[in-house]
């Protein structure tokens, strides 16, 4: 028996020491990480999920996912928050305060995606084909988030100031614990934006690879390209150059491979199918087991008869749906396809039954009639570009949508189409209708400088009249800087707040 | 102890009975238990054979010279001496050694010292108070007995974690929790509850309370140093009850009550109080003074087509008028009413000299004071001792206990959560159908949560194995080697399921997940202690230890869509699987030296020094030295005292050292990559920043005086303590435009001073009629020493509601000074720098209030009296110098579409300013202006300062001879009230005023009060 204690007792004793040798294996494990530092970009299949991440950090609900589209979405004439659920209503009425979680989380989240594109953008690796395309879409989608943050908090509305207003951080430097951030003018971060552009376009067309609809393709930066810099024309005309060659490059590299105005009959259903749409250059993949459930765009716009939605985005009552949708016109009984993009809501208003039908519903990023328009808007802005080409796009896609007759008729309705004269007065109108509900409505009132006003905003406090008009030169036109941000980094608050 | 075995035994030891050899005199006298007569009792000369043990009277009659020295022993009693004297009678009363264990404190390791042979600052709460308290999960029932100890919780329902700060908040951002331990193990205390959207689930919750022996609050660093790496917030030790020599006995005790809210809590307005604000609020913003339509024309104006251009629809308003105005109180609905509660339990305890055993089954359920809510625990244990030689001695021990919890989404503002239901739902909404099914109809978007909790599942399946086993042996009389494992396992299992038909699941035709989480925790702890003297008088007690610790958390979660009619579960899903897995780990190892001197029991002086090393932390950090010194002056026992009849205990001890943190999560001084997905294809994002981390340390001062007077009648004590944590754990905000929110680094000091004191005083002392009083307060000042310097001054992190500040108090609130209404026009004001006020939100000034969320002094008072078997219990808990925010304040109480519209508001509301004149807090209201009043400021900032009657309790415990004649060793019953009565100093605050320390008024259920009868036999 004392044998055995004693050999109880050794091994103990030996066990302890044993114990005690192993105190180098302190190293926790990762399972559902890797540490960048020990593992950071090394090849191509490395990069490539890099790039996959900023297209994650882009879809999710605080920034292309959701928010940015529906910032857009209640700040115009056509559709509002009525804040049900609590959503969206401070966006719409003008209310939004520095601490507000809107205008922390996508200031957060675009700059989050940034990080991610800047990963990819420092990673030394020997320029491939397949990484130029990756370093192509990390440049251009860098530049697209800073875009969108200027649009978002730049004051380049307020009092007409353009390009020398306050922009924002241009960051370009990856996990950068610097505190010494500064905003810029907006016209420095132009600058950024469109070298930015011009390096990713070019990689892009060195590379030549094909890249699917659902990652940035040639075709689709230059359409971003030229929606980036008709935003910028407004301030610096000089664009309008820009956005024409841009957009005519890229609806000539994208009917080359395939994509089409949508068709009258299939128009509805390119927002119903799961796929890419025909019209689309470029959508962020959403799938049954990979999307925004309750917080999706569908979520936000619909409120189905069984109480499915929060649904707070509906028509702006303070305009007619009647008087935008004309029945008639000009003598003409008229059949717009777009107007049944509205129906009725679970609780009996007016909203956007047609577009985002399904949580799995991707997100539009852009598709070509939006470049068109781009490029009739740089035409009849500037008279840049061809005016038979702009009235031949705005024809195509107003014959695929409006068909008429003369009132009283019974024959068969016809397809519309414009004449040359018309263009100027209704490419507007036509711009709005074609891409209602899907995140531009702010952004062209904007640029052409109308105000807004809705139920919501008629009792915001803070308007000077307290008329609920909000101008577009006033400065409810830019989010507040975070408190957040200003608390660490110091960045002046923007005008107003 | 007082069981017929005893007589049985007796008779026994009667037979070995020695007779007496003749000696100088005799001594004679009664052997008493509780004012029996007990016989069998061995008495015995001291370093002699010589003895005899007691007649069936308890009688005794023995043999002896003056100066010996005669000891009483029985099984299962307290052991009891006496010099002979001049005297030739001498009565002894005798105690079971359960109530030995009273006066024996158990410190870290195992260590039970008593009182007067400490030098830290420790509390030992009873295990009868601690089974007395009738909650889910053990730690609530320190409340209001340890001073310097806070505690509170997000929700009330039964089983959630509870927030225990000791001695203030010590970290920023690393966690202020203390550490627990059971029976020397320390353990994990994580919520384990399946989701963080639900209700939270307490490790501590698997613990049957009827098996703790004790619990003791470790406070100062000679106390905490044992754990000196993680014992930074205080160590919490857990004992079990341990089999006790003797025969077999048996306990049993069965509990029944009823819980309900502890406070009513806010009132919510009815349709018609809505109905006639809303309408107000229409006729405000659209016919200013009349001019379109007058006051009483509104529900018409309103309603008729074409009036109302707004964005606010007549249609629930007018549907609910066209149902019959139904009365729809939702804050009542989601509520049961005298939810029931029940426990059972039964033990056995029994041993010879060779081992003992203890071995007890338990069964408890409450049910939730919310619908759906409620939590089922049964338990097992044994433990087991015994030696298997002279040298060698085994313990074995393992407790099983399973927990089932069905929560609710209480854990934020989901639509599925009752609470919200409660607060939000608006009263045009009815609860039922014509036909008295549940409407699930339209419900401005919300959800009936009467239905959705009949219909859904959320549930946590916990199943905890904890296990702790020693080997000690005996390598010399004064030096012996124990090796000790404690093996915790917890697997815990949480249930999803969102019916097709309403709420959550709708928009899946069917929701169902399951997660399994899997955690397992081991220590293993070898030690080596040696006790020896130099001298007669210089005692040494030498302990060094080595323990190794290593947690493991493996998770695999999945989900389904698409289920078919009736099927609940995630096998049954058709459509959109997707599986989730983790795994997590971490380990520490600590190397420990301790030395205990004594100088003739005069003179106490402790040495601790430790050294840890923590996976949390990088490389070149990753080890962390800490120490403590603690001393004691047992004035009481000190020659000069001995005239001082009236001292019967004074003493003095002070302690300093180091502590540590590294409460973390794990890997946090990484630069991760996250996997993520995009378009069916991997993805990976940075997730966190990482960099160089280390040990948060703290230096903790204790230094207090005891007393006890007048034999002891008077006790009480009185400790000062100042605790320093350097190189906080602090999780910095990092500009946003990294891409990243925080990084987490060591920077800042920062201190919490205060006081605490004890006092008891046994009012009355007799055999028949007991009476004491006793209370304890602590008080914290907090203050954030030093900051780090970011651009040439000290950092200063300001949040929307609080701020933290060199020079102030940690997370302090920062609000804007609500200075009422106008009374000219209805609008809110708030103070602007000068004092003058402005009805314009964003120029008023914030200001710092002076509080925390935390309590600046918190304490008890009990009183006890027991008369001839009767007895009754009081604590009173109470807590000031703190308060908290109502954060939903923008959804209950604003003055325009938000309460009055779309949700519900409470009745203040119908305090609204109306007219000129009008003096009031509550601002004129219309469709959507005032935004401002609900936005942050101190409107909706209440003080927590209250008083708790925590427990009262009357009993009776049957006499002996009534038991005796019953067969039963012991028969109490009794009647406790948890909870009873809360009195709130801020009259503006409904609810319960306890907040966790993130000081918001959460949305779980509220704090609850319970009644509950018990029944105790032992036999």
């Amino acid at each position: 028996m004392k044998k055995v204690i004693r050999i109880l007792f050794l091994s103990g004793f030996l066990a302890v020491g044993a114990v005690t040798a192993t105190s180098c294996s302190l190293d926790p494990t990762l399972t559902n990480s890797v540490d960048n530092q020990i593992d950071p970009i090394t090849d191509a299949a490395t990069m490539k999920a890099a790039v996959n991440g900023i297209f994650a950090r882009m879809k999710a609900a605080t920034y292309y996912g959701r928010d940015i589209i529906i910032f857009s979405e209640v700040r115009n004439a056509y559709a509002y928050s009525n804040n049900r659920s609590g959503r969206f209503g401070n966006v719409s009425g003008g209310t939004l305060t520095e601490t507000a979680a809107y205008a922390s989380d996508t200031w957060a989240q675009i700059y989050r995606t940034i990080s991610e594109a800047n990963r990819v953008l420092e990673a030394e690796l020997e320029e491939t084909a397949a990484v130029k395309a990756y370093r192509g879409q990390a440049y251009v989608l860098r530049a697209l988030a800073h875009y969108d943050l200027l649009r978002l908090y730049g004051q380049q509305y307020f009092e007409g100031k353009g390009l020398t207003a306050m922009g924002i951080p241009y960051v370009t430097k990856f996990a950068n614990k610097d505190t010494n951030v500064t905003r810029q003018s907006v016209k420095e971060n132009m600058d950024a934006i469109f070298s930015d552009l011009d390096n990713g376009v070019a990689l892009l067309k060195e590379s030549n690879a094909n890249i699917s609809k659902t990652s940035l393709s040639l075709a689709s930066s230059l359409a971003l390209k030229s929606r980036i810099a008709l935003f910028f024309s407004h301030f610096d005309s000089s664009k309008f150059t820009i956005v024409s060659e841009a957009a005519k490059e890229s609806i000539d590299l994208a009917t080359a491979s395939g994509v089409e105005v949508a068709s009258r009959s299939s128009f509805l259903d390119t927002y119903k199918g799961e796929g890419v749409a025909a019209n689309s250059l470029f959508e962020l993949a959403q799938s049954g087991t990979d999307n925004l459930m309750t917080n999706s765009l569908f979520y936000i716009y619909n409120i189905t008869p069984q109480g499915v939605g929060y649904g707070p985005v509906r028509w702006n009552t303070t305009t007619e749906f009647s008087e935008f949708f004309k029945q008639v016109q000009n003598g003409m009984e008229v059949r717009d396809i777009r107007q049944d993009i509205l129906g009725t809501m679970g609780d009996g208003a007016l909203g956007n039954v047609g577009k985002y039908t399904a949580m799995t519903s991707n997100i539009k990023m852009i598709r070509i009639e939006e470049v068109m328009f781009n490029y009739i808007e740089a035409n009849v802005e500037a008279g840049i570009g061809s005016s038979a080409t702009a009235l031949e796009y705005l024809n195509e896609v107003v014959s695929n949508r409006i068909e008429v007759r003369a009132e009283g008729s019974s024959d068969s309705f016809q397809p519309f189409q414009f004449t040359a004269g018309d263009l100027a007065t209704v490419y507007r109108d036509q711009r709005t209708k074609e891409l209602m509900f899907e995140g531009f409505g702010f952004e062209d009132i904007a640029r052409w400088q109308i105000d807004y006003i809705n139920p919501t905003s008629i009792s915001n406090p803070y308007i000077p009249a307290k008329d609920g008009i909000i101008k577009w030169d006033s400065y409810f036109t830019a989010f507040p800087i975070p408190l957040g941000e200003i608390n660490v980094s110091k960045i002046p608050q923007n005008e107003g707040y | 102890m007082k069981s017929k075995y005893n007589w049985i035994l007796s008779l026994l030891l009667v037979v070995f009975t020695q007779v007496a050899f003749a000696q100088e005199k005799t001594l004679t006298g009664v052997v008493l238990e509780e004012g029996m007569p007990l016989p069998g009792v061995s008495v015995v000369i001291e370093g002699t054979q010589y003895g005899t043990s007691t007649d069936l009277d308890g009688k005794y009659s023995i043999r002896v010279q003056e100066g010996q020295i005669v000891v009483y022993s029985f099984v299962g009693m307290q052991t009891v001496k006496h010099r002979v004297g001049s005297a030739s009678t001498y009565n002894v009363e005798m105690y079971s050694e359960s109530s030995v264990l009273d006066d024996v404190v158990v410190l870290a390791y195992g260590q039970a010292k008593s009182q007067n042979d400490i030098t830290g600052n420790v509390v030992q709460v009873k295990g009868a108070d601690i089974a007395s308290t009738p909650v889910a999960s053990v730690d609530q029932a320190l409340t209001g007995r340890v001073a310097g100890l806070s505690m509170s919780s997000a929700t009330g329902s039964p089983g959630a974690m509870q927030e225990i700060r000791i001695r203030g908040r010590n970290s920023l951002s690393a966690t202020n929790e203390p550490l627990y331990v059971i029976d020397g193990i320390p353990i994990t205390n994580d919520n384990v509850s399946g989701s963080d959207a639900a209700t939270s689930l307490s490790p501590l919750s698997t613990i049957n309370s009827e098996n703790i022996v004790s619990m003791t609050v470790l406070k100062d660093a000679a106390a905490t140093s044992a754990y000196g790496a993680r014992g930074s917030n205080g160590v919490i030790l857990i004992t079990t009850k341990r089999g006790k020599q003797g025969d077999t006995q048996y306990s049993f005790r069965s509990t029944i009550g009823f819980q309900d809210l502890a406070r009513k809590g806010p009132k919510y307005l009815s349709g018609a109080q809505k109905e006639e604000l809303w309408l107000e609020a229409i006729y405000n913003s659209n016919s200013a003074n009349g001019t379109l339509f007058s006051k009483d024309q509104t529900l018409d104006w309103y309603t008729t087509a074409g009036n109302y251009r707004g964005a606010y629809d007549a249609y629930p308003l007018e549907s609910w008028i066209e149902t019959g105005r139904q009365n729809n109180d939702w804050n009542k609905a989601v509520r049961q009413e005298n939810a029931p509660m029940s426990s059972l339990n039964l033990s056995a305890t029994g041993g010879d000299e060779k081992g003992t055993f203890f071995a007890s089954l338990g069964h408890e359920r409450f049910k939730g004071t919310t619908v759906g809510a409620d939590f089922r625990r049964v338990t097992g244990s044994f433990n087991f001792n015994r030696h298997l030689s002279k040298k060698l001695e085994i313990r074995i021990g393992a407790s099983v206990s399973n927990v089932l919890q069905n929560a609710m989404l209480e854990g934020g503002a989901y639509y599925s959560n009752p609470n919200l239901t409660a607060m939000f739902l608006s009263p045009w909404y009815n609860i039922y159908n014509p036909d008295g099914s549940y409407n699930i109809g339209d419900l401005g978007g919300e959800v009936n949560t009467l239905y959705v909790m009949k219909h859904n599942t959320y549930r946590n399946d916990l199943t905890r194995v904890l296990s702790n086993n020693a080997l000690v042996y005996s390598i010399l009389d004064n030096l012996k080697f124990t090796s000790t494992i404690g093996l915790d396992y917890m697997l815990s299992n949480y249930q999803t399921y969102y019916n097709p038909t309403h709420g959550d699941g709708v928009g899946y035709q069917g929701y169902a997940a399951q997660s399994d989480r899997k955690s397992f925790n081991y220590v293993w702890q070898n030690s080596l202690d040696y006790r020896f003297y130099l001298g007669e008088a210089h005692r040494f007690d030498v302990k060094a230890l080595m323990e190794y610790q290593k947690n493991k958390v493996n998770e695999l979660n999945g989900s389904g869509q698409v289920l078919p009619p009736g099927m609940t579960s995630l096998g049954t899903a058709a459509d959109n699987y997707s599986a989730f897995a983790n795994f997590t780990d971490w380990a520490q190892i600590g190397l420990l030296g301790m030395v205990n001197y004594s100088y003739d029991n005069r003179f106490l002086l402790d040495l601790t020094l430790r050294r840890e090393g923590s996976s949390r932390f990088s490389d070149d950090h990753r080890w962390g030295t800490f120490w403590a010194v603690g001393g004691a002056w047992n004035i009481s026992q000190e020659k000069f005292m001995e005239d001082a009849t009236a001292v019967s205990l004074l003493r003095l001890r002070a302690s300093y050292g180091s502590t540590g943190n590294s409460s973390i999560n794990t890997n946090v001084y990484q630069q991760l990559l996250g996997a993520s997905k995009y378009g069916g294809q991997s993805a990976l994002i940075a997730t966190q920043i990482g960099g160089p981390l280390g040990w948060e340390k703290q230096t903790k001062l204790d230094f207090g005086i005891e007393y006890g007077f007048f034999d002891n009648r008077l006790t009480g004590g009185f400790a000062y303590f100042d605790n320093k944590a350097t190189d906080l754990l602090y999780s910095q905000p990092l500009s946003m435009t990294s891409g990243f929110s925080s990084v987490w680094t060591n920077i800042g000091d920062l201190k919490n001073s205060g006081f605490e004191a004890e006092l008891n005083y046994d009012i009355i002392r007799s055999a028949d009629l007991n009476w004491s009083v006793g209370g304890n307060i602590g008080t914290v000042r907090n203050r954030m020493v030093k900051m780090p310097i970011v651009d040439g001054k000290p950092l200063e992190t300001i949040g929307s509601y609080n701020a933290t500040l060199e020079g102030k108090i940690i997370s302090e609130w920062y609000l804007r000074e609500y200075a009422g209404v106008n009374p000219d026009n209805g609008n809110p004001m708030w103070y602007l720098a000068d004092g003058t006020t402005t009805e314009n939100y964003n120029l008023a000034e914030r200001r710092f209030q002076g509080e925390s969320a935390l309590p600046k002094y918190s304490g008890g008072f009990n009183t006890h009296i027991d008369f001839k078997g009767f007895y009754l219990d009081a604590l009173f808990t109470f807590a000031g110098g703190y308060s908290l925010y109502d954060p939903w304040a923008s959804y209950t109480n604003s003055v325009n579409n938000t309460s009055l519209y779309f949700g519900n508001g409470t009745t203040e509301l119908l305090d609204r300013w109306q007219k000129p004149g009008d003096i009031t807090d509550v601002p004129r209201i219309t469709e959507g202006g005032n935004i401002a009043y609900t936005s942050l400021s101190t409107r909706f900032l209440y003080k927590g300062d209250h008083l708790r009657l925590r427990m009262l309790t009357l009993g009776y415990s049957f006499r002996p001879n009534v038991t005796k004649a019953l067969g039963v060793s012991g028969l109490n019953l009794s009647v406790s009230g948890m909870n009873l009565f809360t009195w709130v100093r801020d009259s503006r605050l409904k609810g319960d005023p306890s907040v966790t320390s993130s000081g918001y008024i959460e949305m779980g259920s509220p704090t609850t009060k319970s009644v509950v009868f018990s029944l105790n036999i032992n036999f």
